[in-house]
């Protein structure tokens, strides 16, 4: 059976936007990291917003795999941002040291799309 | 507490004991001729405590009337045996006495205690500053246990008001420990991974030297006082204060 995480990757304006719907395990998360990278690609998109919402643990698997997911979009030309991730999600990622990488952590969708219209504008 | 205190104290003691006992029950303190007495014991236990007297001064104060009873007990008593046996029945008694005061030195010690928690509890006021702007006035000694509760009454106003800035003034916190203040820079982590901002103000010097010895990069933006804080977070939200023209 193919590991496959649930998430659903919108089109907003210029800009992907993937909802992981649970906590992923190693190979769910992996898989998801291709799909979004592809999507990426394909629908030339200048940034991602990842809304971490739904998600109630972050290991250190998922945090290095969501910092690979925004160095590789950077290299495909998008922008990655994190957007809603939970407090105790946040607390527990500083207690173990997890870091999301170069990633760009936003409150909500709309300072999201702000940050990333602004980016694109070149600002 | 004064010598008249102190006077008055005994005197009302005695008169309260030599009621209870006029009864003639010199065993069940639980019974209603002891009410009034054992009201009393507890009052002096209770206020001692208050005072800071440890509990063995507050049962002496009752045991050393043993010591008066039996004085006048070999007085007026001629019989060895009735003596004997008196003695020893309000030896008893003052012995009862004195473990109730220690059980009431217990319990208004326990109250004090939980007040002083229940004080912990509600000690970290949010400040709603503007739309999405608070602020954390933090007061007193701060431990690792009250910066814990802090650190997820932040997070979840983070997410409840929308706050892109979130400003933690010092000004009231002499100092803190470095256990404390490497949960601080924890608390600033997490809001930044959720987006918010996090601005410290008014860092006594004592805090800023254990920030400085932790060899920690703060990773936040510090002012030297809240109103330099508000006036940053402004800039941030694209807010501008301006005089209004007359």
């Amino acid at each position: 059976m193919e590991e496959r995480g649930r998430a659903s990757i919108l089109k907003i304006e210029d800009f992907l936007l993937a909802t992981p719907e649970e906590a992923m395990h190693d190979l769910a998360a992996i898989q998801f990291k291709d799909d979004l990278l592809g999507r990426v690609k394909e629908a030339k998109v200048n940034g991602l917003i990842l809304d971490l919402g739904r998600i109630d643990v972050v290991d250190s698997f998922m945090g290095r795999t969501i910092g690979e997911i925004a160095n590789s979009a950077a290299l495909l030309g998008a922008e990655v941002v994190v957007i809603g991730l939970r407090p105790e999600v946040a607390i527990t990622m500083v207690e173990m040291g997890i870091s999301l990488g170069q990633v760009h952590p936003l409150l909500n969708l709309d300072l999201a799309l702000e940050f990333l219209r602004n980016r694109s504008r070149g600002e | 507490m004064t010598a008249d205190q102190f006077d008055e104290e005994t005197r009302s003691f005695v008169a309260e004991f030599v009621k209870a006992i006029s009864s003639e029950n010199y065993e069940d303190i639980t019974r209603p001729e002891y009410e009034n007495l054992l009201t009393m014991v507890r009052g002096i236990s209770a206020s001692r405590a208050e005072q800071g007297f440890t509990p063995t001064e507050t049962a002496v104060f009752i045991m050393t009337f043993k010591e008066a009873i039996n004085m006048y007990l070999v007085e007026e008593i001629e019989d060895p045996k009735k003596l004997a046996a008196d003695v020893l029945v309000m030896g008893n008694l003052i012995d009862k006495l004195s473990l109730h005061t220690f059980e009431t030195y217990v319990a208004s010690r326990e109250k004090m205690i939980k007040e002083k928690t229940m004080a912990l509890e509600f000690s970290n006021p949010m400040i709603m500053v503007w739309d999405n702007l608070i602020a954390f006035p933090l007061q007193g000694i701060l431990d690792t246990h009250r910066m814990a509760k802090f650190t997820t009454e932040m997070l979840d106003a983070i997410t409840r008001h929308q706050a892109r800035v979130v400003i933690i003034d010092l000004t009231a916190i002499p100092t803190m420990d470095t256990a404390t203040c490497n949960h601080l820079i924890q608390a600033i982590e997490a809001a930044q991974l959720m987006g918010s901002e996090a601005i410290i103000t008014g860092i006594s010097p004592s805090v800023a030297s254990i920030i400085v010895k932790l060899g920690v990069d703060l990773k936040a933006r510090t002012l030297r006082e809240l109103r330099e804080g508000i006036r940053y977070a402004f800039r941030v939200l694209r807010l501008e204060v301006a005089e209004e023209a007359s």
